[in-house]
């Protein structure tokens, strides 16, 4: 290519503590196009970025944007040569308009350096960004706090953009999403690159990097093993090079000594504000997998099931008898099993230790059992391979993985009869995944009931014995294990005429 | 707009503010007593002058995300420095109040440096130094202290047409900077969002220091004011007479009761300026029905309470019901397929 590159970083190495977390990665990004960058996590794609983001300083390399060298010791130096991030946890002020929030720190003045904003000109500017962006619907005087997800991702990206960015940071930008949100994202991203802006993706979903990316760079270790374009390689090749292990052992198999037994959990007729008529069954020793897109009522009939909403029709059964909770309190009282969607601010407290973290259901509802899951529960951290130095550590030094091996452990310890899951590897490294579905196959030798939310279609089908697909706070219908992602998107959606194509 | 265009806390405060008026003026007529008297707007507006000036002042900390405890004794301090340095003579009005004012700046910027700097919480910083003021008061002054010169006393009793004293006069002008301070300047538009996230301020190239250390000194120097209007009604510097007035907590609640989020990032100072009045009026028919102290306190603390838990169901995220009530509109591409009509998408 006769062009300079947008962005070339070569040699990067960066340590904490004396651990080098990355070491001699060179990274070249070409303007117009997509490249992928993948890796387990601690891997080194975060610290990768963040160093081109100006948030670390490198301890060695250089960072070359268009064709000058520069170093960062601030994000917004980053942000001012050209190289802005949208980071994973959204830095946005949910009390602020859009407006505000992109022009954050140099917004523009009438009458040069020291006159009043000039708040007309700001959301003059907003609106181009956004129109720029092909959305429609958003306007610049609106609030953040009242934008959902997706639209508040395309605000960081409209302020990524706002610095006439030459590069893009992404990290895991679709793990919030839906998947009709997207195509949003992609819609967005397509436009980017058409303006000659260069992007670095970086996501677990190796379906949207080989959709999205040209050229695909696999990080392990904090080493970088190949950079290839996307058209040489296939997904199982891609995981090889991820962890050195194939697509085939990805999701565990099904046992065979697993019975499916008698109905443990039974929903008949069950509504409320959120969720209407949804009437299922999962057996002892059965995953069920819950399906369809985000905001389809998913989380909400998990929640409902375990007393965060007040059910208002209809009537639910554990092993045959009536089912009454109206309290999360209750829920775990009936031995319901709760692992939400958002680790961090419903699934653990933070500061506290990994154990206490481990035994706060325990310690709330049984406290009597306290004593017995105290004895039991550094094998069961330890059976769940959850990496830390001592059970005294705090959670929140814990990576993903970790952190949701301990909310695992965590609801293991009141010996739960149904588990509900939602999103149970969500933003977690490919080994921790591997342990949570090894972990679900273990309960249902149990005999517990496993229903499971997830908006990974690979997951949910390579899980599921069974597959219920949501639509509008409805039951759309089932579908037997092994269904395609078309023939499950098909009825989340409710498109009609989908060819049966064959699953990627 | 199809989005949930539910009421803004600061068109709720002063709906209450015309409800409770509303029921005062009843109030007052039952004794017998006309509200919308003269003499009787007078003396509200007179009592939401201090308390306002101070309010606003704990507007600008709490937006910041900090919080002010010394406001008491720095009012006290104010009023003892400029009455001892008047005399009670008109030539010293210009060097006491710019030394009165000097003082309460160089309080402020000792607050705000320990918060920003240092990392002392605003509660902990401004205790300490209302402690440090409250000592120093209470070892070098007893009693009444001072006199205010008579061009200042007469400031006291002057006013628009007899309706309107100066010192609400003075509350406004002061209300509109700020308000225009925080809404058009970049300095306001920081200070919202270190209240609201420092991280992100931070990470947005905002300086985190400036906004916090100029909220700090703007209040202590808008507590200095309200010190002044207080010696033009007095006459004399009092050394107790702050936390008499207990500005600390009050000037806290009224700033909450007008819709501000005590940890910061939103919030207005139109808001805070319905709050005092919400205080002044509840205040004012309590006089006039003689209510006894304890069952005004009583109120008082009634209406902080029940604002706050009615600004807390508020501010809930909920998500919306499905059945039963209107959704929120859908996020549309311009260029983006139908989503009804949308077709496999695996490639």
């Amino acid at each position: 290519m006769p062009d300079t590159p947008a962005l070339v970083a070569t040699a990067m190495t960066k340590s904490f503590f004396g651990n080098t977390v990355l070491a001699d990665v060179d990274l070249t990004l070409h303007a117009g196009q997509v490249h992928g960058l993948v890796g387990e996590n601690g891997a080194g794609k975060s610290t990768l970025m963040k160093m081109l983001a100006g948030v670390h300083t490198p301890d060695r390399g250089e960072i070359v944007v268009g064709g000058e060298q520069v170093s960062f010791g601030h994000p917004v130096q980053a942000q001012r040569a050209g190289v802005s991030t949208v980071f994973q946890e959204f830095n946005l002020l949910l009390e602020r308009t859009i407006a505000e929030n992109i022009w954050l720190g140099r917004e523009p003045r009438r009458f040069g350096a020291v006159g009043p904003v000039d708040t007309a000109r700001m959301r003059r500017d907003t609106d181009e960004l956004l129109a720029g962006l092909g959305v429609s619907g958003l306007r610049a005087g609106t609030l953040v706090r009242s934008l959902s997800v997706a639209e508040q991702q395309v605000v960081e990206i409209a302020k990524a953009v706002s610095f006439d960015a030459r590069v893009i940071q992404m990290d895991e930008p679709t793990a919030a999403l839906a998947d009709h949100e997207v195509e949003l994202l992609y819609s967005i991203i397509r436009r980017l690159t058409d303006r000659g802006v260069a992007i670095l993706y970086v996501s677990h979903r190796l379906k949207e990097v080989f959709e999205l990316c040209e050229t695909i760079t696999v990080l392990k270790d904090g080493r970088h093993v190949a950079t290839k374009p996307a058209s040489e390689l296939s997904e199982g090749e891609l995981v090889r090079l991820m962890v050195g292990r194939s697509l085939t052992t990805y999701f565990p198999d099904k046992p065979d000594d697993v019975e499916v037994g008698d109905v443990r959990l039974a929903l008949s007729g069950v509504g409320n504000g959120y969720v209407d008529d949804v009437t299922l069954e999962v057996r002892a020793g059965e995953i069920v997998g819950l399906a369809g897109l985000q905001g389809s009522g998913r989380t909400e009939l998990l929640e409902t099931v375990f007393g965060v909403h007040p059910v208002a029709r209809g009537s639910l059964s554990l092993d045959g008898a009536p089912l009454r909770v109206t309290s999360p309190r209750q829920g775990v009282r009936a031995r319901l099993a709760f692992i939400t969607e958002d680790r961090k601010a419903k699934g653990l407290a933070l500061n506290q230790s990994i154990l206490d973290n481990a035994l706060g259901v325990v310690r709330s509802v049984f406290p009597r059992r306290t004593g017995e899951a105290r004895r039991e529960m550094p094998g069961v951290l330890s059976n769940l391979d959850v990496a830390a130095h001592s059970l005294g550590q705090e959670v929140q030094f814990l990576s993903g993985g970790n952190q949701q091996k301990v909310v695992l452990a965590r609801w293991l310890s009141i010996d739960p009869l149904v588990v509900l899951m939602d999103e149970p590897t969500r933003g977690i490294d490919v080994g921790a995944k591997h342990r949570v579905y090894e972990l679900m196959r273990e309960l249902t030798r149990q005999g517990v009931a496993v229903l499971m939310v997830s908006s990974e279609l690979p997951e949910v089908i390579g899980m599921s014995d069974r597959i219920l697909v949501m639509r509008d706070g409805t039951l759309a219908g089932e579908l037997p294990a092994g269904s395609s992602e078309e023939a499950v998107l098909a009825m989340a959606t409710g498109a009609t005429g989908v060819d049966e194509g064959d699953a990627a | 707009m199809t989005r949930a265009t539910r009421l803004d806390s600061t068109a709720l405060i002063y709906l209450v503010l015309v409800a409770v008026v509303a029921v005062s003026a009843v109030l007052t007529g039952v004794e017998g007593r006309n509200f919308f008297s003269q003499g009787n707007v007078w003396a509200v507006l007179t009592a939401m002058s201090v308390l306002g000036l101070i309010a606003i002042g704990q507007t600008l900390v709490i937006l910041v995300g900090s919080l002010d405890l010394s406001v008491p004794y720095v009012v006290s301090l104010a009023t003892v420095i400029a009455a001892g340095g008047m005399k009670g003579l008109d030539g010293n009005i210009p060097a006491a109040v710019v030394n009165t004012l000097a003082l309460c700046a160089v309080i402020g910027l000792v607050m705000g440096l320990l918060v920003s700097l240092l990392h002392v919480h605003g509660f902990i910083a401004s205790l300490g130094i209302g402690l440090v003021v409250s000592g120093y008061l209470g070892t070098n002054y007893q009693g009444s202290h001072g006199a205010a010169a008579p061009d200042l006393r007469l400031l006291g009793r002057s006013g628009i047409a007899g309706w309107i004293p100066t010192a609400f006069v003075i509350l406004l002008v002061c209300a509109v900077l700020v308000t225009l301070m925080l809404r058009h300047t970049r300095l306001g538009h920081h200070v919202y969002a270190i209240g609201g996230n420092r991280d992100v301020a931070r990470m947005s190239g905002v300086r985190t220091a400036l906004p916090v250390v100029a909220a700090h000194v703007l209040c202590s120097v808008l507590a200095g004011v309200a010190a002044l209007l207080l010696l033009s009604r007095t006459g004399v510097g009092s050394p107790t007479i702050g936390s008499q007035g207990r500005y600390d907590l009050l000037s806290i609640a009224a700033v909450v009761l007008g819709g501000t989020l005590l940890a910061g990032g939103k919030g207005s100072v139109v808001g805070t300026i319905g709050g005092v009045a919400i205080f002044a009026v509840l205040d004012n028919v309590m006089g006039v029905m003689q209510v006894n102290p304890f069952l005004k306190d009583f109120v008082r603390g009634l209406v902080i309470v029940l604002a706050v838990a009615v600004y807390a169901r508020r501010s809930v995220v909920r998500r919306p019901p499905r059945f039963g009530a209107s959704r929120p509109a859908v996020l549309d591409v311009v260029t983006g397929p139908s989503r009804a009509g949308r077709k496999g998408e695996s490639a």
